[in-house]
């Protein structure tokens, strides 16, 4: 737990900080952002199937997609009212991909290629979970 | 799992709290629905019952990191509701709002374009590859009563009053030369001098223009190039290459409406074929002072040819300094560096100019300075009368701040209650003032974007009007990103300004007194503050009153000194047949054919000629012979003095036969007289190498300001040939005859451009009053907009305190009070407050009417009359406008007033 909130502190800021640098002219896509975007383009529409996909905390994860939908990259929607219904259960946001998020993900990771390594903490790419 | 105690879902309604408000429901919605979900899917699973739970907590603790991120939108969110309330509550009071507005854009308004003058003339960089990297090459000396070694022939030098040292920024050609040889620190050198006046002839038409001669490496270094054709190279730069020219941009578009074809084409200038090779491009007009935008671009090494065809032209003199050195740094390298590399060859040029006069008095500095603005001494100049014009703008937007401010308070306390209100529901004392200094910023904001509009006009007019001695269309002064800028940031800074102290008081406020509406309680306060903030109006506003009295006192004595002769219904137009390098003869013959010609026309009284006119041109002032008589000198036609109205005193006026061929004549002014003959009848007698033939009235010479100088005048039959000034008396609208004085000078010889028409008191108010013109108008202008400022601030600060006080005014009556009474005792306050105000005011305007010292004419920084007269027109102005709420006081009915609380 101490250490998801170190991660997620860390994403807050570091969300800041890019967010300053997009005002400078440039975007910016982290390293987790691109993970995000890269699980939402491969059809893992929901928070909290992002976060078990990709293994980002809550913390991490909800700040970048809104971010990234500010950004224009993603787009949410509500689910319909029949199918949450027939499950008895409030509707769910999902998160779709733009066209503008398809080629800032594709700059993304040519980026992280050429760099050889990602640039994130390594523990962040094993799931969260397992640690606990 | 036990579905009834859900600690995830009540974590998430706990910690949606947290999320600003407009998104809260749909954030909580979301976490929500995932958690609920989440639920589902683990009891599919089957798994353990505290496993589940602690994967939901675990989650349901994460959107805390969530609703975190989001803390920045909250501020977004209530600034733009505060917006919204700030806009609705200002459309729901017009007046007020518009009034505010109107004050701060005036405010605001005058001083963007004040600024954005500001910046064209005094803060652009030159439009070339990094400005930063360029220096120019200065000298400094001790001039105090030293006859330096050398002529100079730029005039823009600047002496600083503490060392008393003089700076020049010219140099010799040699000295450029050795500079150029000796170089190790700079990337590039070039020079660069002006051309005061050229004789441009194209397709036939001859018209003046300006120039600038530019040595081979100075489109190179300074990192221009041209927007057609190539610009001047070294290989131009000697005197074996063929003559060629760049044009500026603007002479290109005015003269050849934007022709790409005249590159390549052949101009005529000063009698010397050039090729044009290039056009400059829109933005760049040189390196000289901000005035000179040169029409065309010519190789150093024309200069002989160009300017000085008959020999002993300044390029070959290592005595006469000229031109200007710039340079561009080498990487890493400081001015200090430049300095310490130049400074040898320098001091051996000194030694050897001033060689023979041991031990010298002449001990130059070279000096190395930034070079990114061109050349600025003269730009210097403009920073008093820019300085003025600040402070005059500075005070009007401060005095309407004060105003808006004062007009909040009252708004205020119509709001007392709901502030009251806020307060005691909840809202913090900080989001209040938060609030209420968004109102004032939105206020500003509109005002703002009324000034950038007014600014945008202003800019124009500032230029027209202004002493710069430029004609508008050589400078651009453009409302670009930084002006914008300065104008959002005046707007915001205003807003800030005179809001904070309303928005301060609004709040501090004990709640429990205010809710029981107990009027004097609530206000007593607040009256002092918008108390203070009258006084400081009055002062501030008294300022620019005793300003502009002085100001206009000045220009009206300018305009009624006597000069000696009638300056109506005279025009005057220069021709400058040097420039074509006429002989004598010739020269002598088209000055004779001229005049009799303009003669001929219809509506001319007389016409006359004079290298330079009495007092419209500068004139020219010295000594021949090594005499010791000192005089300005004016070379006139026979009828000059007939014509222009001035009699002849004693001895006789020059006749026509006073030619080149008969002895040399003069005739001197009564100060001349007065100065250097006081005991004898000077006619006869000899000055300089000419005799005496009379004396004539003196008129002023040269400038309405300075004394009368002591003046010789020749038959400039008898001078070399030089410019001629025609000076036509006429009888009829003097603008209908300019085509035909054009042709006659067209029929005599049509490669003889005639220039610089206008009449004579166009170019005296040009000249000579065009910087008391303006401050007049300023500061009368801005000194009646202050006015009407205070009484609008005087009227509501007094309505306001007058409806604060109907209960009492209305038991005074009662008791037995005559309205004369009630009325004297509301008088007296608004009097007291406009006292205080003029007080402080006389003394902030007496420090400042002695600074202007040097503006004034004919009158001193503290004349009392001048002084007594803003004074009485200011409490005059202001009496009247609290007579009004004074009398609505003394009207109050006891019946209504008691029945009021």
């Amino acid at each position: 737990v101490i250490e998801n909130s170190f991660v997620n502190l860390y994403s807050i800021l570091y969300i800041q900080i890019s967010d300053y640098r997009q005002i400078m002219g440039k975007t910016y896509l982290s390293f987790s952002a691109t993970v995000i975007l890269q699980a939402v383009a491969n059809g893992y529409e929901y928070g909290f199937d992002i976060m078990d996909m990709t293994g980002l905390p809550g913390g991490t994860v909800y700040p970048a997609l809104r971010r990234l939908e500010d950004q224009g990259y993603v787009v949410s929607k509500w689910e319909k009212g029949d199918i949450a219904q027939r499950e008895l259960r409030p509707a769910r946001k999902y998160y779709k991909i733009t066209d503008d998020g398809e080629e800032a993900l594709a700059a993304a990771i040519k980026r992280y290629r050429m760099l050889g390594q990602p640039q994130g903490r390594p523990h962040q790419t094993k799931p969260s979970r397992q640690k606990a | 799992m036990n579905r009834r105690i859900r600690p995830h879902l009540w974590l998430v309604s706990l910690i949606s709290r947290m999320v600003p408000r407009r998104f809260r429901s749909d954030w909580k919605e979301e976490w929500k629905a995932e958690l609920v979900h989440r639920e589902s899917v683990l009891a599919r699973r089957s798994q353990s019952d505290w496993k589940a739970r602690n994967d939901l907590i675990r989650r349901g603790l994460a959107s805390f990191w969530d609703a975190l991120a989001m803390q920045p939108r909250r501020l977004e969110e209530e600034f733009l509701q505060d917006i919204r309330y700030a806009i609705r509550l200002l459309i729901k009071q017009k007046a007020i709002t518009a009034v505010a507005i109107v004050s701060l854009a005036v405010g605001i308004g005058a001083n963007t374009a004040l600024f954005s003058l500001i910046d064209a003339m005094l803060l652009k960089k030159l439009p070339v590859h990094n400005p930063d990297d360029l220096v120019l090459f200065n000298w400094s000396a001790v001039q105090a009563g030293m006859d330096l070694p050398l002529s100079i022939t730029f005039d823009g030098n600047r002496t600083d009053p503490g060392t008393g040292r003089t700076t020049w920024d010219s140099f010799s050609y040699r000295v450029f030369e050795q500079f150029r040889t000796s170089n190790k620190t700079l990337s590039a050198i070039f020079a660069f001098a002006r051309i005061y006046r050229a004789n441009i002839v194209a397709d036939g038409n001859a018209e003046i223009g300006d120039g600038e001669l530019v040595s081979g490496g100075y489109f190179n270094g300074l990192g221009v190039s041209t927007i057609a054709g190539r610009p001047i190279q070294d290989s131009d730069d000697n005197t074996a290459a063929a003559p060629v020219a760049v044009l500026g941009y603007r002479y290109w578009q005015q003269r050849f409406g934007l022709d790409p074809a005249i590159v390549g084409k052949t101009l005529k200038v000063n009698n010397v074929s050039l090729t044009v090779i290039g056009i400059a491009p829109p933005d760049f007009s040189g390196t000289l002072q901000v005035q000179d935008s040169p029409d065309i671009y010519v190789p150093m090494a024309l200069e002989p040819l160009l300017v000085s065809p008959n020999g002993g032209g300044p390029i070959e003199m290592p005595d006469w300094w000229w031109l200007q050195i710039m340079g561009r740094v080498r990487p890493g390298v400081s001015p200090e560096q430049v300095r310490g590399n130049m400074d040898g060859v320098f001091q051996q040029n000194v030694r050897e100019i001033s060689g023979n006069k041991s031990p010298s008095p002449f001990s130059p500095t070279l000096e190395v300075v930034s070079g990114s603005r061109g050349l600025y001494s003269s730009r210097e100049t403009y920073s008093q009368p820019l300085m003025i014009l600040m402070v005059i703008m500075g005070l009007v937007l401060l005095i309407a701040c004060v105003n808006v401010a004062n007009l909040l308070l009252a708004r205020a306390a119509t709001r007392q209650r709901e502030i009251v209100t806020r307060l005691s529901i909840g809202a913090t004392r900080l989001r209040l003032i938060r609030q209420l200094l968004t109102e004032s910023v939105v206020l500003a904001s509109l005002g703002g974007s009324l000034g950038i509009v007014f600014g945008y006009w202003g800019k124009d007019l500032l230029l027209k009007w202004g002493p710069w001695g430029i004609q508008s269309e050589q400078v651009t002064v453009r409302m670009d990103l930084r002006v914008l800028g300065f104008a959002i940031a005046i707007s915001v800074f205003t807003g800030i300004l005179f809001g904070i102290v309303p928005a301060m008081r609004s709040v501090r406020t004990e709640l429990a007194p205010a809710l029981i509406q107990n009027a004097r309680t609530l206000s007593a306060g607040r009256t002092r503050v918008s108390k203070s903030l009258l006084v400081l109006q009055v002062a501030m506003s008294l300022v620019l009153m005793v300003g502009a009295a002085f100001f206009i006192q000045t220009l009206w004595k300018l305009k009624h000194v006597d000069v000696g002769f009638d300056t109506g219904n005279v025009l005057l137009f220069k021709i400058d047949p040097t420039l074509n390098r006429y002989p004598v003869a010739q020269f002598t013959t088209a000055m004779e054919q001229i005049t009799e010609r303009l003669q001929a026309i219809e509506g001319v009284r007389g016409v006359t000629v004079s290298d330079s006119a009495l007092i419209a041109d500068g004139g020219n002032f010295g000594s021949r012979n090594r005499s010791d008589v000192r005089a300005a000198m004016l070379g006139i036609r026979w009828n000059f003095f007939q014509t222009m109205g001035v009699p002849v005193v004693s001895g006789r006026s020059f006749t026509p036969q006073d030619n080149a061929i008969a002895p040399k004549v003069a005739l001197i002014n009564e100060t001349l007289a007065r100065r250097y003959f006081p005991d004898a009848n000077p006619v006869g007698k000899r000055v300089w190498d000419a005799e005496i033939v009379g004396v004539v009235r003196d008129t002023k010479i040269g400038s309405v300001r300075r004394d009368i100088p002591p003046a010789v005048f020749t038959p400039y039959l008898q001078e070399r040939p030089r410019r001629m000034t025609f000076q036509i008396r006429f009888t009829d609208a003097a603008r209908a005859l300019i085509p035909a004085f054009r042709n006659v000078v067209k029929q005599v010889d049509s490669n003889l451009p005639v220039y610089d028409i206008r009449t004579l008191e166009e170019q005296v108010d040009r000249t000579q009053l065009s910087q008391a013109i303006l401050f007049a108008n300023f500061a009368s202008a801005f000194g009646a907009v202050a006015l009407f400022l205070v009484c609008v601030g005087l009227y509501g600060v007094t309505s306001y305190n007058v409806a604060r006080r109907t209960h009492e005014i209305g038991i005074r009556i009662a008791l037995g009070a005559k309205t004369s009474t009630v009325r004297t005792m509301v008088m007296q306050e608004i009097l007291f407050l406009v006292l205080v105000g003029v007080g402080l005011g006389l003394a902030g305007a007496l420090t400042l009417t002695n600074k202007i010292r040097t503006m004034l004419f004919g009158i001193t920084p503290n004349d009392p009359m001048t002084v007594f007269m803003a004074i009485a027109v200011l409490v005059g102005v202001a009496a009247f406008s609290g007579y009004l709420p004074a009398r609505r006081a003394s009207k109050v009915d006891p019946m209504i007033a008691l029945r009021y609380e």
